[in-house]
């Protein structure tokens, strides 16, 4: 554990931060619920790389991101009144979003879809774009952007083959940074399957990426 | 039960991630000290902690919010759609309950099929029933209110279906088959015009219809049967003519006002229904809509009386079915048939909105094209300033409903000499599903098209995918580039696909707001430059300031590469103030206004308009050649109710 003045004293700082963030999304919620929806375009503008983010690490398509993405606010609008004041406004909409997508994978599960100019619409995580700013905004060699775009590639491609339960977990405490109580807000879960989850998750990882991680 | 081993194991991730207590942490620590295995995990779990965290992050794209603003302003109105108004999730529950409905409308033309082709009633072209169904606007129909304030909405058809099934006593007389009348008679089921005009048979060969078949016991309802259904004898259908589109009726040859005396007009993919106090009334409407339609460019109904027919070259015509006044069981009523662009029809509209004091009811045909449906809604939306409350899932329901009911929606064809395409290409769903080759079939001028797949999508894609049609040159338009559907096209008809659902409900955006305001749709693309089944992006920017279409740039974007070409071109009139000349094909949409006293007074709902016929037939001799429109206007009030 961290147990030095400074990390005590950011993760006071952060805590304060987080608590003002929880106070202005709650005002929004408010707001929302009275009907103001320039205050909902607020949440959205605040939540939505997170959301997106979250729900295409978990889908493993942009598209399908997009539309869970845009699902979730929809959904989160319409009922909005069901919201817990005690809950946090992303954890809410992280839960929908997981909902959702885990729906969503679930469905594309059963049904395939196939192309009639060939190849499979299935997709994954592989097949999507690189994020602009992958090559662009570092200034690293090619061949280290490179190196590092492929295994990214391959982490991601891990991730994607995870089973759901697993990566929902991984994915919110590894990539958005969730800490176990979140997740198991999120995921309605108790503290003790999302500890033992992610365990699982990243030890499945680590066997899947051995050739990377061990070099 | 976890093995101590385990345990520790477990504890590993948790110590990586600061969620140890004190306590937990210290004696991992010692443990670790002495189990260089254990490190090593330790040290891998925490490498893989690190790629995974360093995993790139992607930003919403940046049309997320407008594209979430336009589904709520769109569901919203969903909401508004739907009775009562409810405030819940619109829910694809009720898309389920219509895709299940429009299974069910398939399964009983399929039954009907069978039967006539066990029970042949009549010579004549092989088999139309499927076509007719198909044609015939039964597979349910949104009654959408225009006014700011809200009437009785019309039956919703599909609803009906289902109304019908759980309880037949509910299925108002005249709504559809009845299944005793099924089972009695060599009828056929026609599914066309909601009027049964009592005008009966056709030209010169006219005898009087059979009284109106009793109420029935049972029945099958408007969505199922067809809301417009009837049934006939086949002597009867043999007097009485045909029931048939306007595009099937042109295909024959010039229309005569003799023909529009004898035949149906009604099953076009629009009505607008105008409740009237009474026959003074009525006349100001008709005139009124006439003069509109005429100072919009319309013909000129002094030309039509001169000519005594409707040219072929109809891009654009008025006609005032008078035989269509023959309804006693609604009053007097009058027709128009409208053939319209945009422009004239939005404003007919509008100017019926202000004669019926927001009464009219703009009828859209499901059954024909999402597009169709979509363009006129699309019409009103623009030209007559009208909050509406549209539903448009109920197209986009069908459609994706179920696979075979999308594959079959096709084109109206123009009626443009140079862009003729088949009239049996008009709408001709579940003719299509039957058999998708026929149906696709482009007639000879069409032919040299080529290219048009008629071969049903494979099963695995659940017929979803959209024909490769090229899109056949319109007369004007430049011909869009077929473009290949890309697999996310594939999966466009999953309804709980919220993308997929979003271009399947016709594309409409809300129409709240001012009109031209940002997030306003504005173009059309036009039907006949349309690849078959093609789905629909309603899109292409308010026409702003700028006169630019940025709004709806993410629309276009999600949309497959054709649909953005189709929008961009419409994005392209829009920006350049294009107004589609009068009597250009490209937007043209039949429109039939009926114009009637309901029954039971003005103030009683508005009735439905699948009426029995009046026993008493109506003249065999051709309606009189029709004056001016003055003239019109207050001929029709001396036409007796029942005639």
């Amino acid at each position: 554990m961290n147990g030095t003045p400074e990390a005590a004293s950011a993760a006071l700082g952060a805590s304060s931060a987080a608590a003002g963030a929880q106070a202005a999304d709650l005002d929004l919620v408010s707001r929302c619920r009275d009907g103001d929806l320039s205050a909902f375009e607020v949440l959205i503008e605040r939540y939505q790389d997170r959301v997106y983010n979250l729900v295409l690490r978990m889908v493993g398509r942009h598209e399908d991101a997009a539309d869970i993405t845009q699902e979730v606010f929809l959904r989160a609008i319409e009922h909005i009144g069901r919201f817990r004041e005690k809950a946090q406004v992303f954890t809410w909409l992280f839960r929908i979003a997981v909902n959702l997508a885990i729906s969503r994978r679930r469905r594309d599960q059963r049904v395939r879809f196939v192309s009639l100019a060939g190849g499979s619409a299935g997709g994954n995580e592989s097949d999507e774009p690189q994020p602009i700013e992958l090559a662009g905004s570092r200034e690293d060699r090619p061949d280290e952007a490179a190196e590092r775009d492929e295994q990214n590639r391959r982490v991601a491609q891990a991730v994607s083959e995870l089973d759901e339960e697993f990566r929902a977990v991984l994915v919110l405490k590894d990539i958005e940074g969730l800490d176990y109580r979140q997740i198991a807000d999120v995921l309605d879960l108790p503290l003790g399957t999302i500890k033992s989850r992610l365990h699982r998750a990243r030890n499945e990882l680590r066997v899947r990426l051995r050739p990377i991680v061990s070099m | 039960m976890n093995t101590p081993k385990e345990n520790l194991n477990d504890r590993l991730s948790a110590y990586l991630d600061g969620e140890l207590s004190a306590g937990e942490s210290a004696a991992l620590e010692r443990t670790l000290a002495v189990d260089p295995a254990l490190r090593l995990e330790l040290e891998e779990l925490a490498e893989v902690k690190r790629m995974v965290g360093h995993l790139p992050r992607h930003a919403a794209p940046a049309s997320m919010k407008l594209a979430i603003r336009e589904q709520l302003e769109r569901r919203s109105l969903l909401h508004l759609a739907e009775p009562g108004g409810r405030t819940g999730r619109p829910s694809f529950r009720f898309l389920r309950f219509l895709s299940a409905a429009a299974a069910v409308i398939l399964a009983t033309a399929v039954s009907i099929t069978v039967w006539q082709q066990l029970h042949p009633v009549r010579e004549g072209p092989a088999n139309p029933t499927m076509r007719e169904l198909a044609e015939g606007n039964h597979l349910g129909e949104r009654s959408v209110a225009i006014p700011s304030e809200p009437m009785s909405p019309a039956p919703d058809a599909a609803a009906g279906t289902a109304i019908a099934a759980a309880d037949p006593d509910r299925a108002k007389p005249g709504d559809g088959l009845t299944t005793d009348d099924l089972a009695k008679s060599a009828d056929r089921v026609t599914h066309k015009g909601g009027f049964e005009d009592a005008a009966g048979g056709i030209p010169g060969g006219g005898s009087a219809l059979p009284a109106p078949i009793a109420a029935p016991s049972s029945k099958i309802a408007p969505g199922l049967a067809g809301g417009r259904s009837e049934v006939r004898s086949a002597a009867n259908e043999a007097e009485k003519g045909e029931s048939l589109s306007l595009d099937e009726r042109f295909d024959k040859g010039p229309v005569t006002a003799g023909d529009v005396a004898k035949l149906h007009f009604n099953n076009e993919a629009v009505q607008i229904d105008v409740p009237v106090n009474d026959a003074q009334q009525q006349e100001k409407v008709i005139a009124d809509a006439r003069k509109t339609i005429v100072a919009n460019g319309g013909v000129d109904i002094k030309e039509l009386a001169a000519t005594t027919r409707l040219t072929d070259k109809d891009h654009q015509f008025v006609y005032e079915g008078q035989a269509n006044r023959n309804f006693a069981a609604n009053g007097n009523q009058s027709q128009i048939v409208l053939r319209g662009n945009s422009e004239v029809i939005g404003k007919v509209v509008d100017q019926l909105q202000k004669d019926a004091n927001g009464q009219a009811q703009l009828n859209v045909q499901a059954s024909r094209l999402r597009d169709t449906k979509r363009d006129a809604v699309e019409q009103v939306r623009r030209q007559s300033h009208v909050n509406q409350n549209v539903d448009s899932s109920t197209n986009g329901t069908l459609y994706a409903g179920a696979g075979s009911v999308s594959a079959m929606a096709t084109n109206r064809p123009s009626r443009s000499p140079s862009n003729s395409t088949s009239a049996a290409g008009a709408g001709s769903g579940l003719a299509d599903v039957k058999a998708p080759g026929k149906m696709a079939a482009p007639e000879a001028s069409n032919k040299q098209e080529g290219n048009v797949a008629t071969t049903p999508p494979p099963a695995a894609t659940m017929a979803i995918a959209p024909r490769q049609m090229p899109i056949a040159p319109a007369v004007e338009p430049p011909a869009m580039p077929a473009s290949q559907p890309g697999p996310e096209r594939l999966r466009r008809t999953d309804p709980e696909n919220p993308r997929d659902a979003k271009v399947l409900a016709d594309g409409v955006v809300a129409a709240k707001g001012q009109p031209d305001g940002p997030g306003q749709a504005d173009a059309l693309i036009p039907p006949t430059s349309r690849p078959d089944n093609a789905p629909i992006v309603v899109t292409a920017g308010p026409r702003g300031e700028t006169g630019q279409s940025q709004p709806h740039a993410a629309t276009v974007a999600n949309a497959p590469a054709f649909e953005g070409q189709q929008a961009s071109q419409g994005a392209k009139d829009v920006a350049s103030d294009k107004k589609p000349a009068p009597g250009r094909g490209d937007d043209m949409l039949d429109v039939v206004i009926n114009v009637y006293v309901p029954a039971g007074g003005s103030q009683g709902q508005v009735q439905q308009l699948n009426l029995r016929p009046a026993q008493q037939a109506a003249p065999n001799s051709p309606v009189p050649p029709l004056a001016g429109a003055a003239t019109q206007a207050e001929a029709p009030a001396s036409a007796p109710a029942g005639h």
